[in-house]
């Protein structure tokens, strides 16, 4: 015990008595990778707060029709409350159009139930499963409406949601998508699910505000988000394999029109709550965003192509340098960091830990105030576990998911896609 | 007394004992006789058309002694041209040898006779001859009532069979009882007769009815659920692999070939390139698709058109004897009068109770407003509210459920007390239902009901 105290005092006279370059030589990841997020975040909350929060209330002005698309996979459990949720709203002007993507329970009767109750337009079943894209794509040609809401059948909504959600579209007719503001329904049922409730609040609530300062929103998540339908049908709408929301965002992004965020356009989904399910969740989008972005759309870094856009490359570096480069080099950091300085490295380790432990406070802090849901402060209880949590567990996962993707190619042996599907994306 | 033959045909030794016909000569060409088995007491059979009474008096005058075992049909002629006493009509089987219309013309008749022969006949007797036992064992009193619900449970007894309905379609109820040809108002009857205990309900079939005229003869068939038009057209469901275009197969058909409406790449191999993962309804008025549609129906005898929801149903029972139903026969006695008088018949009935026993008391009225429900729920939510009406108040408080009506008749209450209590009865009954209807309630006293019931008799 006393040696321990003694290291860790020695360690901390040692890191004071550092000139400024060997600083950062030592801790040149946390400086080249993690600061600047941190610092971006606060940023952003500057931005968010001086500029942008004018809140507008009131109902929102017309809109052409409005068509709510819904596509499940057994979903029996779930449907039914989704749908009911989305007949509460204040904004109640929309058609909802189910799509029973070859389910094998009793999803297809709840949704034949629900269209005799009035509150569902259209139920559509399929016998064979051909993976969500397909299933959105058959539900917006069956909709009649202007606008498309893509909602995810295990997500409930804020009263306001689906109007705080329209309102960018009514107010903005250059918009063409605006993704909704998720969070966490089940944060309290474990300490993964109250992980994941502060990172949804600090990558989506906040992160997603900050894009939307910088007009870099890249992804309008599939789970909740609006689409006008001309730009739904221009880039034909979603397409197959995995990440296709972010797929499809992109797309927009690419034939020039515009997306936004509404952040105050509360949308609640339950999260993994073991390990297990959150790091098979992980993996399948760690690895769909890797073959999205680095093998799909891998010309978005080429300055040289026709219709070069710095705005779409602007979101891939910043994958690529705070995402990709971290998690690749994390590893190797680390183990130079301990083989170099022995148990003295692991001490180091944990002191940038307890260093940016300020950082995750003052970020989560900054998420809470943006998000406007200050119940969820209970979370900072947890908030000294999140930085260990993502920089090391996460980043781990991360890591493997992308090294089976860029060797392996895995996610073309993903059974959320169906097989068939999948060899036709082998053979793009 | 008439010895005859049945045509030319020889008589079997069983059958060779001739017997009696009673009545006049049956018509030239259709000679009629009774057949007697050799071993059995002889059977009477009469032949009609003709008069059980020569004389052409009142058949309620006839010798019941005189009455034969069984009547053989031997003219296109309907039973109740017969004068003769209604329960003769009502219980001896009946033989068709009439040869008519075929079997359909007489359901109610017991057997048809295939040929005219002697054999025929005899054999058809015989089969006959375990009823014409049971009816011989039927008391005198029986024969001589009039009473239509006796005379149908002893009918019943004698054939050992239920009242069976049939499937009619010529009729709007598109069922029909074949023995109401000789009880009229059969059915109404059957069902006094089963809440009276003498007749057990067996479920025959549910009838969906017409909310306007309660006719079965309904035409179903499916709607389009956003515009209610029956110009539907089922299209498969085609889902491009390649891209994940998936829409109805109009939007990818261009003449004989499938072009993806996304990629305007060719669909050439089935399960290659694109799936037929299922199908939707497009509706040929408005466009709109689903795989479910509504269902709505046309009444052919009114031409009302709904959705199938706002349907009624209706239960068809077909009725099976019960043992007191038996016993009552064999008794002879009458049977007791079921409570089927009118509500005002019943108030009135009330009131003078309650007068003579000068114990205050008053009537308790609920009456439910339907709203918007659909038929059937409405049915529903009336049945329910009834049981839970009557349950609501002692065992010995008469109810009355004549939807959307429900009376209870209080006795020993003061109005003053239920009107007090009225807030804690209508919790009551409506606590217990999922849905409760809107209702009013009112309590009328003794001195309220009378002038009402001066004015309707007035």
């Amino acid at each position: 015990m006393g040696g321990l105290a003694e290291t860790l005092g020695t360690s901390w006279r040692l890191l004071w008595e550092l000139p400024g370059w060997s600083v950062i030589a030592l801790f040149w990841l946390t400086f080249v990778a993690e600061l600047p997020r941190y610092f971006l975040g606060v940023q952003a909350t500057a931005a968010m707060l001086l500029f942008r929060e004018r809140r507008r209330h009131g109902p929102i002005g017309p809109l052409p029709r409005v068509s709510i698309l819904l596509a499940g996979h057994n979903e029996e459990d779930a449907i039914e409350k989704c749908v009911r949720s989305l007949r509460q709203q204040t904004f109640n002007d929309f058609e909802i159009i189910c799509v029973d993507d070859g389910s094998t329970d009793a999803t297809f009767e709840i949704m034949k139930r629900l269209r005799r109750e009035g509150l569902v337009e259209a139920a559509i079943r399929l016998d064979l499963r051909g993976s969500k894209p397909s299933a959105l794509n058959l539900a917006a040609s069956v909709a009649r409406g202007d606008v498309f809401v893509v909602v995810d059948c295990d997500c409930s909504f804020e009263p306001n949601a689906i109007e705080e959600l329209l309102r960018p579209l009514a107010e903005d007719p250059a918009l063409a998508g605006v993704a909704g503001n998720i969070l966490v329904r089940n944060w309290r049922k474990s300490i993964v699910s109250s992980l994941q409730g502060i990172e949804y609040l600090v990558s989506i609530s906040l992160g997603k505000a900050y894009a939307d300062v910088l007009g870099q929103v890249a992804c309008i998540s599939g789970a909740f988000g609006a689409f006008r339908r001309r730009p739904w049908m221009r880039v034909h709408g979603m397409d197959t394999g995995g990440g296709e929301d972010f797929d499809f965002t992109v797309r927009l992004r690419m034939a020039g029109y515009k997306v936004a965020f509404a952040r105050h356009s509360i949308c609640y989904t339950d999260v993994p709550d073991t390990l297990y399910a959150l790091l098979r969740q992980r993996h399948r989008w760690e690895r769909d965003t890797f073959w999205v972005r680095m093998r799909k759309y891998k010309r978005l870094f080429n300055p040289f192509r026709q219709g070069f856009r710095w705005t779409e490359t602007l979101h891939q570096w910043d994958f690529v340098l705070f995402n990709l480069l971290p998690t690749v080099v994390f590893p190797f950091y680390v183990t130079w960091l301990v083989t170099t300085y022995g148990g003295f490295g692991i001490v180091l380790l944990g002191s940038v830990s307890i260093f940016l432990l300020s950082f995750d406070v003052l970020f989560f802090c900054c998420a809470l105030l943006v998000s406007g849901h200050f119940r969820y402060w209970r979370l900072l209880a947890f908030v000294p576990l999140f930085g260990p949590f993502q920089s090391y567990l996460m980043r781990l996962d991360r890591l493997y998911a992308f090294a089976t993707e860029w060797i392996f190619s895995r996610s073309l042996r993903d059974n959320y896609t169906p097989q068939k599907i999948r060899d036709w994306a082998t053979w793009k | 007394m008439l010895h005859s033959t049945f045509g030319n045909a020889s008589v079997s030794p069983k059958y060779s004992e001739i017997t009696s016909v009673v009545g006049k000569e049956p018509p030239s060409g259709l000679e009629l006789a009774s057949c007697v088995d050799a071993s059995q007491a002889p059977v009477t059979v009469g032949c009609f058309p003709f008069p059980l009474d020569p004389a052409g008096a009142d058949p309620t005058g006839v010798d019941v002694a005189s009455r034969p075992d069984v009547l053989v049909r031997t003219a296109d002629v309907g039973i109740n041209q017969l004068r003769v006493l209604p329960s003769l009509r009502a219980i001896l089987p009946v033989i068709d040898a009439s040869f008519a219309h075929g079997a359909a013309a007489y359901p109610t008749d017991e057997l048809h006779l295939p040929v005219r022969s002697r054999e025929a006949l005899a054999e058809a007797l015989s089969e006959l001859r375990p009823m014409i036992e049971r009816l011989r064992t039927l008391p005198a009193s029986i024969w001589a009532s009039t009473d239509p619900r006796l005379l149908l449970l002893a009918r019943l007894s004698v054939r050992e069979r239920p009242l069976q309905p049939r499937r009619d379609p010529r009729v709007p109820e598109t069922v029909r009882f074949p023995d109401e040809a000789i009880f009229p108002g059969l059915g109404l009857m059957a069902e006094r007769l089963a809440d009276q205990g003498f007749l057990r309900r067996v479920f025959f079939d549910r009838l969906t009815v017409c909310p306007r005229c309660a006719s079965a003869r309904l035409s179903l068939r499916e709607l389009c659920c956003s515009c209610h038009s029956a110009d539907l057209k089922e299209q498969a469901i085609i889902h491009h692999l390649r891209c994940s275009a998936q829409a109805p197969e109009q939007d990818f058909r261009q003449g004989s070939r499938l072009v993806c409406p996304h990629c305007r790449r060719d669909l050439e191999y089935f399960s290659v390139d694109y799936d037929r993962p299922g199908s939707v309804l497009v509706c040929g008025a408005c466009g709109h698709a689903s795989s479910d549609s509504a269902v709505g129906y046309v009444c052919l005898d009114c031409a009302a058109e709904g959705d199938a929801e706002q349907t009624s149903t209706r239960p068809v029972w077909s009725y099976e004897l019960t043992e007191a139903g038996r016993c009552q026969v064999l008794s002879g006695f009458p049977l007791p009068e079921a409570d089927g008088r009118p509500i005002r018949e019943r108030v009135a009935a009330f009131l003078a109770k309650a007068k003579t026993s000068r114990e205050p008391a008053c009537i308790l009225v609920a009456r439910l407003h339907r709203g918007a429900r659909p038929a059937r729920d409405w049915e529903q939510v009336c049945g329910l509210f009834g049981h839970v009406f009557a349950e609501t108040f002692t065992i010995d408080t008469e109810t009355i459920a004549s939807p959307p009506i429900f009376l209870a008749f209080l006795q020993g209450d003061s109005k003053e007390d239920v009107v007090a209590e009225l807030p804690r009865i209508r919790q009551a009954l409506e606590s217990l239902l999922r849905d409760p209807p809107e209702a009013d309630y009112g309590v009328y006293g003794l001195e309220d009901v009378e002038p009402l019931l001066a004015g309707a008799a007035g």
